[in-house]
């Protein structure tokens, strides 16, 4: 084959300038246009595919957002984010009786006053185990107890922290 | 690649896609369909293009066309005498300016080249592009790619002496 590239490295057509005339002649004649068909089909077909992508990537945006939000959740406390937060709710801190005038004067003379506050949180263990196909799930509740002793006559109080601990398994219902 | 550079190489090339469609199919109808097909693969696979962009899209027109050839060769042979690459009828103001004839005789020669003469003269002049891409898009060595316009245009004047 004859390889004569001479004119390559300038990206010229041609070195012959009857050569130049042929090129002239050929990009004077008008190519055929595609039909009306042709054009509308390719750029709806063009305008879709560009929906279509947007589309994906709003999906793609809001699955990423999904994942990142349930791939979090672990690392988040499990306060509250139990999924049968049953004993939770049945917890409640006990409220702390305030010393009013009229129960002061009410209070027998010489027994001291008591007050309580218990603070307790549950914890979920998650499945623990099964019986047959059922699971277990394992709570345990934390619960801390303060009793304070006050001597009304004197104001000597003495101070009692009480620790509990209760782990309670419960059969999980499943669908 | 974008679906805005897809639509912007379509609306830039689209005469010259369709002409290099044409020179392989020899049929109107089996070019577009041609073109069609490839702009549809081009937008399932936008994200596989690499390289140069414009050399990817002729290139998939290209396979396009000659899958329409292998599946209906006899059909195309039969059209195969016919001047379809240009639109002679066209009404533009430069027709004026030129012999009627003198563009029949053109693109009489034109339609009379080889096919993979004819592929590389118009990638090279109605398409405008470098002698590398039209390398890529023909699967062809660059200076083979060149050897075959040089020789493409020898033929060309050989037939149109009397005009240049």
């Amino acid at each position: 084959m004859n390889d004569d590239h001479s004119y390559l490295d300038a990206e010229q057509s041609a070195d012959d300038p009857e050569l130049w005339e042929i090129e002239r002649l050929l990009s004077d004649l008008p190519l055929r246009e595609p039909s009306g068909t042709l054009d509308r089909r390719v750029r709806r077909m063009v305008r879709a595919s560009s929906l279509l992508e947007k589309a994906r990537l709003i999906g793609l945006g809001a699955a990423a957002m999904l994942a990142l939000g349930l791939g979090i959740q672990p690392l988040l406390p499990h306060r509250g984010t139990s999924p049968t937060p049953a004993p939770d709710r049945s917890i409640k801190p006990a409220p702390i009786k305030l010393l009013t005038t009229g129960e002061k004067k009410s209070a027998q003379p010489g027994r001291p006053l008591m007050v309580r506050y218990t603070n307790s949180h549950v914890a979920d263990d998650g499945i623990v185990g099964f019986v047959g196909s059922t699971p277990l799930q394992r709570l345990r509740r934390h619960s801390v107890q303060r009793v304070w002793l006050i001597d009304p006559k004197t104001g000597a109080r003495v101070a009692v922290t009480v620790p509990r601990d209760e782990v309670v398994v419960r059969k999980v219902q499943t669908f | 690649m974008a679906d805005e550079q897809l639509a912007a190489i379509y609306e830039q090339y689209r005469r010259s896609l369709l002409a290099l469609a044409l020179s392989i199919t020899r049929c109107p109808a089996r070019a577009e369909d041609a073109v069609h097909e490839a702009f549809a693969s081009l937008c399932r696979n936008r994200n596989a293009i690499t390289g140069d962009r414009v050399a990817y899209v002729f290139t998939t027109v290209r396979n396009a066309a000659v899958s329409q050839v292998r599946r209906a060769p006899r059909e195309i042979e039969s059209t195969d005498d016919r001047q379809i690459l240009f639109d002679l009828h066209r009404a533009d103001p430069r027709e004026q300016l030129i012999d009627r004839e003198r563009q029949l005789m053109i693109a009489g020669a034109v339609e009379q080249l080889s096919s993979e003469l004819r592929e590389v003269v118009i990638l090279r002049i109605y398409g405008n592009l470098r002698f590398a891409q039209i390398a890529q898009i023909v699967d062809a060595p660059v200076a083979t790619v060149a050897t075959r316009y040089r020789r493409a245009l020898e033929r060309l004047k050989t037939r149109l002496e009397r005009f240049v």
